[in-house]
C-alpha cells in the first residue's frame, strides 16, 4: 500500500473560537457551503449501525442506499462477530475503511481494534441526546469535512443524511478540528451519546 | 513533539533519527496526533494535566530491532515503555508508568511461531492477540484450546506478563503459570532465553518450565527488567464435552461451608472449570452472565424483595432469608463447569452433587450439556471464554443500554486478593463497604462476591468509574488509594493495578521494612543501571529517579 493520507485523530482544537461545550456553530447557517473536495474520497467498505436506537436505524436505512460499499451491518452493541468474521481479515489485508453509528463503547472497541491494524478514526461525530429535542453534534474532522458535516447535520433528518456525508470523507492527512453544531443543552453530558464515525487507514504506513 | 523528561530537543532528534535507521522512518511516531493513540482510553486523569503520556512511539518488527532500540535508548539514557498490544484497559492501557517515556509498540511482532497439537503448546510473539491465536488454531483445525480473558483482544504475552486470568480449566486459567519458556531482550540489549531455552538448539523449551538453577521467569512479569519477545504457553487439548451445572443453597450460613466444599472439589480436581458464585437473593450475578445482564437488563425483582434487600446488612437479614426460602430464590448459587469426555464429566458432576447433598434444601440443575466442538457462530449462546472462544462482549459492561443510559468513560479495577473462605467474603464486604461509604466511593455499595480465577484464593474485581468530571475522578483516585491501604491493614493486597496506583499497592507489600521492594531495586540497579526500562512500573524506580516520584 502506498503512503495514504488521512485525517489524524481528534484534537480538541475549536474553530471560530467556539470551545467545545461553550460556543456553538448554528446548524445550517445560511451561506455555509462545504469546501470543494481537494483529495479523493476514502473508499468505504461497509456501514455499521446499532439497530437498538432509532437514530442509528435511520442511519442504517439510508446507508443501504449507498451502492458503492459492500453493504451494511447491524449490531446490538457487541462487535465480536463483525470483527471475527468480517473486519479482521479485511483490515489485516490493509483495507476496509468503515463508517457507522453506534454507542461510544462499540466505537471504542472498533477504534482499539483499528489501532492494531494501524488504522484510526478519521471523522468522529458525537450526537448528544440523539433521541431528544435540541440535539447537538460534536464533530472532529479535517476542515473540509467539518463543513460538509455541518450541512448534513443541519436538519431534523440528520441521521439519514449522515451516511452520504461520511462517504465523502477525504483521503486527507491533516489535524482534526472540533466544533459543536447545533444547540447544546447544558444538562446534556457527553457520554449520553451515539457516535458516528469513519475509520480508515492511518497515514504514513507503507 | 513532547520530550522525555531530562532529554533535550536536540538529543531526542538524534534518538529519533537512530530509531528511524533501526526500524524504518514510518515506524517511528513523533507527532502528537500519532502518539496520542497510545493514551490510556480509560485514564483516571481524563482532562487533567497529570495524565501519563508518551513522548514518542517506535514499532519494531523483529527481536533484532528491539535490541537495537534498547541499545539506542541506553546510549542516550531515554526511558522506554514496551507494550504488547496495549489493551490493558482498566489497568493502565498503553500509557507509560513514567510520563514522557518512549512507547515501544510490539504489535508488529505478531507471529505465531509454533502451535504443537501433539504436545499442546504454542510459541508466540508479543503482538499475537487471543483472537489471532484462536483464528490461527481454527484455520488449521488444530485440536487445542486457548484460555482467554474477558475481553479477548489483548496480547497473549502481555496478559500473562500482567498475570491475567481466564475461564477454562484450572491448569490454564492462570496465564502466567501456564507459560513455558521466555525470550527477553535485557536492558543492555543482550538476548536471554529462560528455562530449557538456555540450551542452544533446545528441544524442550516449551515442555519443561524451569530448566536447571534459579528459575527467573517471574521477575519479568509486572516488572521492568526486560522486553519479552517470545513466550511459550501450554494449551488445553480440545475437550470432548462441556457440562455446567448449578448448586443452589438457601441459607446465608451456607456460604462458608459452600466455599469449603468447593475448595475440596477444586483442589481434588473433581471440578476444574471456572467456579462462578452468584447470589440471586442479593441480586448479584455470576460473572458468566454479566454480559447478559448488560445486554438484556437484570432480572426483574419484586417490590418486597427490593425493600428487604435495601434493609439487609452485609447481604443478610432473617426476613430476607425467609423471603428467599418462601419465594424459592437461592441465597447462593454456585456454577460448576466440567470439560472432558462425557462419561467422565457426568461422573464428576455426580460426585460434586454428592458432596453438596449435605446442605439442607440443596438443589441441582444442569444448565449446559455441550458436545464439542461447537460451531463458532453458536458460541455466543454461552459465556464464550469458558469455551475457549475470545469475545468482546465484556464491553457491554458499562456501555450505554436502555438499562444504563449514562455509561462511564471507563473504569479502574479494584482487585484485592482475599482468602478462599466464606468468612473472608463477609469480612471484606464489611471492611470495604464501610470504607467506601465513608469515602463516598461507588463500589461495595451492595453485597459483592469475588471471582475464582485462581485456585486457593478469591479476588474481588470491582470497577471504579472514570467520569467526565476531573474533581470526581480525583476524589475516586484518592479514595482508591485509601481502599488499597485499608485492604493492606487487613492482610489483603491487589493482584494487579494501573500505574497511578502501583506505588500505593506495592507499599502494602512491606514485610520487614519493604525487603521485597529493596530486593527489586537491587535487581534494577544491577540489570538496568541507566534506568531506561519502564521506569516506575510497579513502583520499581531506577536509582536516579528513586524518591522523586509520588
Amino acid at each position: 500500500m502506498n503512503r495514504r493520507k488521512f485525517c489524524l485523530s481528534s484534537l480538541a482544537t475549536a474553530i471560530s473560537g467556539a470551545a467545545v461545550g461553550a460556543g456553538c456553530l448554528p446548524a445550517g447557517e445560511p451561506g455555509a457551503l462545504p469546501a470543494a473536495a481537494s483529495y479523493p474520497s476514502v473508499q468505504l467498505y461497509k456501514f455499521v449501525y446499532d439497530h437498538r436506537y432509532p437514530a442509528a436505524r435511520a442511519f442504517g436505512i439510508a446507508a443501504k442506499r449507498i451502492r458503492s460499499t459492500a453493504g451494511t451491518v447491524a449490531i446490538a452493541g457487541d462487535v465480536t462477530a463483525l470483527w471475527s468474521r468480517d473486519l479482521r481479515a479485511v483490515w489485516c489485508a490493509g483495507d476496509g475503511a468503515i463508517a457507522g453509528m453506534t454507542t461510544a463503547r462499540s466505537l471504542l472497541c472498533l477504534e482499539q481494534l483499528a489501532h492494531d491494524q494501524w488504522m484510526r478514526v478519521a471523522i468522529r461525530v458525537e450526537h448528544l441526546s440523539p433521541e431528544g429535542h435540541g440535539v447537538a453534534h460534536r464533530v472532529s474532522a479535517a476542515q473540509p469535512m467539518l463543513a460538509r458535516m455541518r450541512l448534513a447535520l443541519a436538519g431534523a433528518d440528520w441521521a439519514a443524511k449522515l451516511p452520504a456525508a461520511l462517504a465523502t470523507c477525504e483521503d486527507l492527512y491533516a489535524a482534526c478540528l472540533t466544533a459543536v453544531i447545533g444547540s447544546m443543552r447544558p444538562s446534556v453530558r457527553a457520554e449520553e451519546t451515539l457516535v458516528s464515525f469513519v475509520i480508515a487507514a492511518r497515514g504514513g504506513i507503507a | 513533539m513532547r520530550l522525555p523528561p531530562g532529554v533535550s530537543s536536540t538529543e531526542i532528534a538524534k534518538v529519533v533519527a537512530e530509531f528511524e535507521r533501526a526500524v524504518g522512518k514510518q515506524w517511528v511516531f513523533t507527532r502528537d496526533e500519532d502518539v496520542d493513540l497510545y493514551r490510556d482510553a480509560f485514564s483516571p486523569f481524563l482532562h487533567e494535566a497529570e495524565e501519563l503520556v508518551a513522548s514518542v512511539a517506535v514499532a519494531p518488527a523483529t527481536t533484532l530491532e528491539v535490541q537495537e532500540i534498547v541499545r539506542i535508548a541506553n546510549r542516550h539514557k531515554v526511558p522506554l515503555y514496551p507494550i504488547s498490544t496495549g489493551k490493558n484497559l482498566g489497568y493502565g492501557g498503553s500509557a507509560p508508568a513514567y510520563s514522557g517515556s518512549v512507547v515501544v509498540d510490539l504489535k508488529r511482532m505478531n507471529r505465531v511461531i509454533e502451535v504443537n497439537e501433539a504436545n499442546a503448546f504454542a510459541l508466540v510473539e508479543p503482538g499475537v492477540s487471543y483472537f489471532d491465536l484462536y483464528h490461527h488454531i481454527q484455520e488449521r483445525k488444530l485440536k487445542v484450546w486457548i484460555d482467554c480473558p474477558d475481553p479477548g483482544w489483548g496480547s497473549v504475552i502481555g496478559n500473562a506478563l500482567d498475570r491475567g486470568g481466564g475461564y477454562t480449566t484450572a491448569n490454564y486459567r492462570n496465564h502466567f503459570d501456564s507459560h513455558c519458556g521466555m525470550e527477553i531482550v535485557l536492558p543492555n540489549g543482550e538476548l536471554l532465553r529462560t528455562g530449557m531455552g538456555a540450551i542452544p538448539n533446545a528441544k524442550t523449551w516449551q515442555q519443561y518450565k524451569s530448566g536447571c538453577g534459579p528459575w527467573i521467569d517471574g521477575i519479568f512479569s509486572q516488572s521492568n527488567f526486560g522486553i519479552v519477545t517470545k513466550m511459550g504457553f501450554w494449551l488445553m487439548p480440545e475437550p470432548e464435552a462441556y457440562l455446567r451445572g448449578t448448586v443452589s443453597l438457601s441459607h446465608y450460613a451456607d456460604l462458608g461451608p459452600m466455599v469449603e466444599t468447593l475448595n475440596y472439589l477444586e483442589n481434588a480436581r473433581i471440578t476444574a472449570g471456572f467456579p462462578d458464585i452468584a447470589s440471586p437473593l442479593n441480586g448479584y450475578p455470576p460473572i458468566g452472565q454479566l454480559q447478559l445482564w448488560n445486554e438484556t437488563g437484570p432480572p426483574s425483582m419484586a417490590e418486597e424483595h427490593r425493600k428487604l434487600l435495601a434493609s439487609a446488612k452485609l447481604g443478610y437479614s432473617p426476613e430476607l432469608e425467609a423471603y428467599g426460602i418462601k419465594s424459592s430464590i437461592p441465597y447462593w448459587q454456585l456454577f460448576l463447569s466440567f470439560h472432558g469426555p462425557a462419561e467422565v464429566i457426568e461422573a464428576q458432576w455426580q460426585a460434586a452433587q454428592r458432596h453438596f447433598a449435605k446442605f439442607e434444601g440443596a438443589k441441582f440443575r444442569v444448565i449446559d450439556r455441550v458436545k464439542l466442538p461447537i460451531d463458532a457462530a453458536k458460541a455466543d449462546q454461552y459465556h464464550e471464554p469458558e469455551l475457549g472462544v475470545p469475545s468482546l462482549r465484556a464491553f457491554s459492561i458499562g456501555a450505554r443500554t436502555p438499562w444504563n443510559p449514562t455509561p462511564s468513560k471507563g473504569h479502574m479495577w479494584f482487585s484485592p486478593i482475599v482468602p478462599r473462605t466464606g468468612e473472608a467474603i463477609i469480612e471484606a464486604n464489611r471492611v470495604f463497604s464501610e470504607a467506601a461509604r465513608q469515602l463516598d466511593m461507588p463500589l461495595f455499595r451492595s453485597f459483592s462476591l469475588p471471582a475464582c480465577f485462581w485456585e486457593r484464593c478469591f479476588v474481588f474485581i470491582l470497577a471504579t468509574p472514570v467520569t467526565e468530571d476531573p474533581a470526581t475522578n480525583k476524589r475516586y483516585r484518592e479514595g482508591f488509594k485509601k481502599l488499597i491501604a485499608i485492604g493492606g491493614q487487613h492482610g489483603w493486597g491487589e493482584y494487579r493495578t494501573a500505574p497511578v496506583f502501583q506505588k500505593s499497592v506495592m507499599d502494602v507489600y512491606s514485610f520487614n521494612d519493604h525487603a521485597l521492594q529493596r530486593f527489586q531495586e537491587t535487581l534494577k540497579d544491577a540489570i538496568d543501571p541507566n534506568g531506561i526500562m519502564s521506569p516506575g512500573r510497579y513502583a520499581i524506580w531506577p536509582k536516579h529517579l528513586r524518591g522523586t516520584q509520588s
